[in-house]
């Protein structure tokens, strides 16, 4: 298990440094100078300019510029925004557990629906329910979730007034964040209230953003499900008189678990792809907003930073899936 | 033995999906199992001898595959109407099976002890403590060493005779009256077959089951079977006692699987002129080992380690061995699919081990391969002629000349010359491996290498194949390197023979001298393990009329 | 010895006989049909837009803006699906809507099928330095979420459908790779590529000539689901206005116009919603159909 760790990590770091390498190119590739395009209408004073020169390195041989920025890369300094003048970490930091909260409901969304649904469509397949469910997730996959997101405004909070529109709590409650986490800073803060608006802000998002992986969680829960099935080992289970549950539970959604797990892992890219979409839409302030705006600021600085952290924590999740694997299948575990 | 009946079958039809290619997989068989006997259904592969054993375990593929009419009586009761809850404890209860691959037959996520448990726990069976006790006991029972260490390990830390051996526990836990084997010794190497064989005649004995043994192969009908059943496209065509059947069958179909094998003894040759085609001298191949930094030593597998010997012109030389003995690999460093570490290759006083690719180039003309899976030895995507011309056009040929040649060769293997124009998925196993023989020698090869060439076919086909290659080596004047796990196949076609066993050869000899005075112990014990090697086969007046 | 007999069937063409059995497998799947149908309908739109459209989709009617569908109060069969903010005729843009979801798709798949067949090619040929190089640059791209690098790319670039079509492209082309790659690995471990060796064909009749050909299933059906997230991501990309630029009819960039109306107008919302919804629902269909139908191993669990 240890060496496995060990190899895969192996694997990370040549694609971590070439993480760095493209974020580092992201801003040297814009045509044109980039110190003139960040300042954009803003327009900049020759003094600024030149400070900024240097404050980039643009002056430098294009190797030093690597190594400086490594250098400050593996002090923790991912550089500082252009419009709020604040080191990016620290933004990133401060929006990302927004982002964290919206990502694990809709996980729960879509694990607590999709994966059940996949196991009874694969038992039952052919049937009713399973061709329901099939078209179903096969919609859910094809939506246009800034589009649903809409729509689902529209019905819950417009036609219905349900729900609000936009934020994470309403203005009516403030208090100081302990955790970053609405749900448990509106809970420990005590105020009445306060809980309830910071649930009813998160079911819309939650729903936009799960419904993606919902679907793709059913289609792969079906289909791993259907190849265990129809393995050898599954004929002896019920060739020693096991019960229907059992050959189900135990024997086959046991290793179906491994390629549900893979999707669950890769969906970790789908949520904060979503979350861009999703987080704009309804004004939610997490780091999908933030690199969207940040685009749209010019705030190439932001940009860059976010993409080494996003990139980040993809790979740490999927290192961890990788893990998992481990703790699920034996013969992983225990090989070199 | 004793005559009472303990399992029914009347009048049994199995329906296959619309698209099969017959209607019925199991149609109108009748049969009777008796209490301490071992009943073999032999048959070709499609015959439907695996699924009538599924219908009495109702593990038939559920929707498309169903019994249509009959009875199947155990205990009383109408297997084929009884409740899914009496089934589940008849199941595993009153009836165990086996199957074919132990590879992909055990759960790989569960401890061997966890699934034998499993079949006390959901039959209801002991205590915690007595179950304990109960899975030491049969794992010893099959004969395996350390049941502690074996039950708290996982699968696929196991040997394939091992994992045999945890299924037969499994399947004979709770005692059961019959136990259905579906071919349980195929997938296994011939020493271990034997031993699973002894082990299932044995506790049969010692426990007055009923089993039904569905195999393809005569050798091991001859080594356990009491009564005998051959079934032919779903049908049984001939049931009796097993001296009967093997030695007097009256059905031509069984009369022509039976002629149709191979037997043990060593056919004599002519002295061939020992002119060497090729000589191997200590060729070497080592698997592993360079695993890079951080990888932790590899493990380092020596395939092949200090090989040596040669072919003579016009002989057929046999390279036979277990799995893992590194057959396979001396015959692939000779055409370099695989570079030898070490050693010498000499064929016309050049060492192919030594040439460069293109210095390689005009050699490959003269060595030609045929392969082991006839499924996977043609593009799927090319035409049959396309496939054939591709050497020589390749060398140089014309292409149009090469069709014409194409055409004349598919002629000399027995094919029609229109299947040039067609693809491979339209042949049956056997006429693709002809195809895969036109193929070689569509290059004028001097040496072919036949890699497991017949281990895929059926026994009436694989008769026919070997046949074709024994009459065109003949014919061509070629050499051969026959390299095969299957004894009995080595004698029918081999001039001279080399024993491998871990990558080394422990005896190398005429086939008659290999044969019938063996030195080493290694191939003594495989030749112990030949199943039904006493069994002489009957003298059938009619030659193979395949 | 006799000969066995043949028992192919005369008069068909072997290729024909693959087709056949091919459409017999996708016909059983009734979504993938419907699919097909529909994608027939969006294709023979895309193509006759001019003649179909009732009036041009950029056109702006100054006296008509707002006008709701013909089926609320106040719509008139003038505008059969209404008229947005500025008073062109919804129905003629999402017709030609349909031309731009299709050319983005074509050229997004063209773009990376070929880069990500040829790198998974060159991958799976060659073991070592080449393919470490290219599977780690992979590993790269994948690190990154979509969406994300799309919008950097097109930051980068410049915000324009071409330069949309490309950064999806990029995005996409590591799903191609790896397919390939691990299809082209299955086929090298054959004997057909073997014997193909023994005869002494070169690296390039055994890339092109023997393995292509039979990595081709999965990749069509990769094709397909690519095709589908390339409408989808330029549509998202639209509707962040880093895609086409009004006034093209774009159905992303139609709804980011769309969303200030969401309360007030609801079809200018809900419209081009639905046609990307039902364009990539049917592509997702076929693409289920042919996976059913091309995949063996769904083949062999029939009889």
């Amino acid at each position: 298990m240890f060496s496995f760790l060990i190899h895969r990590l192996m694997i990370l770091i040549p694609t971590f440094i070439g993480v760095t390498l493209a974020a580092f190119a992201f801003i040297r590739v814009i045509p044109g100078d980039p110190i003139l395009v960040m300042a954009g209408e803003r327009g900049i004073t020759p003094e600024r300019h030149a400070e900024m020169m240097t404050a980039f390195g643009f002056d430098k041989p294009i190797w030093e510029q690597y190594f400086s920025y490594i250098w400050q890369l593996l002090q923790g300094d991912l550089g500082t925004s252009i419009v709020t003048k604040q080191p990016v970490l620290e933004e990133f930091a401060a929006l990302f557990p927004a982002t964290i909260e919206l990502s694990i409901c809709a996980l729960i969304v879509a694990t607590v629906i999709g994966i059940p649904a996949g196991i009874i469509a694969a038992v039952k397949r052919g049937s009713f329910f399973d061709h329901s469910l099939m078209t179903l997730s096969l919609t859910g996959f094809s939506m246009p979730i800034f589009w649903w997101a809409l729509l689902l405004i529209v019905f819950f909070s417009g036609f219905l007034g349900w729900t609000p529109v936009s934020g994470r709590i309403s203005v009516m409650f403030y208090f100081d964040s302990v955790t970053g986490f609405m749900l448990i800073d509106s809970w420990l803060s005590g105020e009445e209230g306060a809980f309830k608006s910071a649930l009813s802000h998160l079911i819309l998002p939650s729903i936009a953003l799960g419904t993606i992986p919902m679907a793709v969680f059913a289609r792969q829960t079906r289909s791993a499900m259907l190849e265990i099935l129809n393995e050898d080992f599954i004929k002896t289970a019920r060739a020693k008189g096991l019960s229907n549950f059992r050959v189900i539970v135990v024997h086959a959604f046991r290793n179906a678990l491994i390629p549900v797990i893979t999707v669950i892992g890769l969906s970790v890219g789908v949520l904060l792809a979503g979350a861009i979409l999703t987080e704009t839409i309804f004004s939610w302030p997490g780091i999908g907003k933030w690199m969207v705006d940040s685009i749209f600021r010019r705030d190439y600085p932001v940009v860059q930073g976010g993409l080494i952290l996003i990139a980040g924590i993809v790979m740490i999740i999927n290192l961890t899936v990788d893990l998992c694997y481990g703790l699920i299948d034996p013969r992983i575990r225990n090989k070199r | 033995m004793s005559n009472e009946t303990i399992l029914k079958i009347d009048n049994l039809s199995v329906s296959l999906p619309s698209r099969a290619d017959r209607a019925f997989a199991v149609e109108e068989v009748s049969f009777e199992l008796y209490a301490g006997e071992i009943l073999c259904i032999v048959g070709e592969s499609g015959s439907g001898k695996s699924m009538a054993s599924n219908a009495v375990m109702g593990l038939l593929p559920k929707p498309h595959v169903r019994p249509v009419n009959g009875r199947i009586m155990f205990e009383n009761q109408d297997l084929l109407t009884v409740s899914d809850a009496e089934m589940q404890k008849i199941r595993g209860g009153r009836i165990g099976m086996i199957f074919q691959e132990p590879m992909t037959a055990l759960n790989p996520v569960m401890k061997v002890e966890d699934q034998l448990d499993e079949v006390f726990v959901s039959h209801g069976k002991y205590s915690r403590a007595e179950r304990k006790q109960r899975i030491i006991e049969m794992l010893r029972d099959v004969g395996l060493p350390d049941p502690e260490i074996i039950g708290r390990s996982y699968p696929f830390a196991l040997s394939g005779g091992q994992r045999q051996r945890v299924m037969i526990a499994m399947a004979l836990a709770l005692e059961p009256s019959v136990l259905i084997a579906d071919e349980p010794t195929t997938a296994l190497d011939v020493t271990t077959q034997a031993q699973i064989l002894g082990l299932v005649k044995d506790l049969q004995e010692k426990r007055g089951m009923g089993v039904i043994f569905i195999t393809h192969d005569f050798g091991v009908v001859a080594e356990i079977a009491d009564r005998v059943i051959v079934m032919q496209t779903g049908r049984i065509v001939e049931q009796g006692s097993a001296e009967q059947v093997l030695n007097s069958p009256k059905h031509p179909y069984t009369q022509k699987l039976i002629a149709a094998v191979p037997h043990l003894e060593a056919v004599h040759k002519s002295a061939k002129e020992p002119t060497p085609v090729i000589s191997v001298k200590n060729l070497q191949k080592t698997y592993g080992g360079n695993s890079g930094f951080f990888g932790g030593k590899g493990r380092v597998v020596h395939a092949t380690r200090d090989v040596n010997f040669e072919i003579y012109k016009g002989e057929t030389l046999g390279l036979v061995g277990e799995s893992g003995s590194g057959k396979s690999t001396v015959g692939r460093c000779l055409i370099r699919l695989h570079d030898a570490d070490s050693g010498q290759i000499l064929f016309d006083g050049k060492d192919i081990n030594s040439l460069t690719l293109k210095e390689m180039m005009p050699v490959r003309r003269h060595i030609q391969m045929i392969f082991q899976d006839p499924y996977a030895s043609l593009n799927p995507r090319r035409k049959i002629g396309d496939i054939i011309v591709e050497g020589p056009v390749i060398h140089g040929a014309v292409k149009s000349e090469a069709m014409k040649k194409a055409g004349e060769l598919l002629e000399l293997v027995g094919l029609d010359p229109s299947a040039l124009k067609r693809y491979p998925h339209e042949f049956s196993g056997g006429q693709r491996q002809r195809i895969g023989i036109a193929r070689a020698l569509a290059m004028d090869p001097k040496l072919l290498i036949a890699d497991e060439a017949v281990s895929a076919l059926d026994v009436s086909v694989q008769a026919q194949v070997l046949e074709l290659l024994d009459e065109i080596k003949e014919r061509l004047h070629l050499s051969m390197l026959f390299v095969t796990h299957d004894l009995r196949v080595a004698a029918k076609i081999c001039d001279r023979i080399a024993v491998m066993r871990l990558g080394e050869i422990v005896e190398y000899g005429e086939t008659s001298k290999v044969f019938n005075n063996p030195q080493h112990p290694y191939t003594r014990a495989l030749l112990d393990a030949v199943p039904g090697k006493a069994w002489e086969g009957p003298q059938l007046e009619e030659p193979i009329s395949a | 010895m006799s000969t066995e007999t043949l028992n192919y069937s005369r008069d068909r063409s072997a290729l024909a006989v693959v087709l056949s059995d091919f459409w017999h497998e996708f016909k059983q799947n009734h979504g993938a049909l419907a699919g097909l149908v529909v994608m027939g309908l969006v294709v023979l739109m895309a193509v006759f837009a001019d003649v179909i459209a009732p009036h041009s989709p950029i056109e702006q009617y100054r006296t008509a803006m707002l006008v709701p569908p013909v089926w609320q109060d106040g719509g008139s069969w003038e505008f059969i699906l209404g008229t947005d903010s500025v008073g062109r005729d919804l129905l003629s843009r999402l017709i030609h809507g349909s031309r731009y979801s299709l050319y983005i798709g074509l050229i997004v798949i063209f773009i990376s099928l070929t880069v990500g067949v040829m790198l998974g090619l060159l991958a799976a040929f060659f073991k070592g330095f080449v393919e470490n190089l290219i599977m780690r640059a992979m590993d790269i791209i994948l690190a990154f979420p979509s969406l994300l690098l799309a919008l950097a790319l097109v930051a980068i670039l410049g915000p324009s459908l071409e330069n949309a079509m490309v950064a999806i492209a990029v995005v996409l082309i590591p799903h191609f790779v790896r397919i390939t790659r691990a299809q082209a690995i299955a086929e090298l471990g054959k004997d057909y590529v073997a014997a193909s060796q023994t005869m002494g064909a070169g690296v390039g009749r055994l890339m092109f000539i023997n393995v292509l050909p039979n990595c081709m299933a999965p990749l069509i059906v990769q094709a397909t689901l690519s095709f589908s997230t390339a409408i989808l991501d330029a549509a998202a990309l639209g509707f962040l206005g880093m895609g086409a630029q009004p006034p093209t009819p774009e159905w992303g960039s139609m709804l980011a116009v769309a969303r200030e109306f969401i309360l007030t107008a609801s079809w200018l919302v809900t419209l081009p919603g639905l046609a990307i919804l039902i364009t990539v629902l049917s592509i997702n269909l076929i693409g289920d159909g042919l996976r059913d139908a091309l995949d063996p191993k769904m083949k062999r669990g029939k009889a």
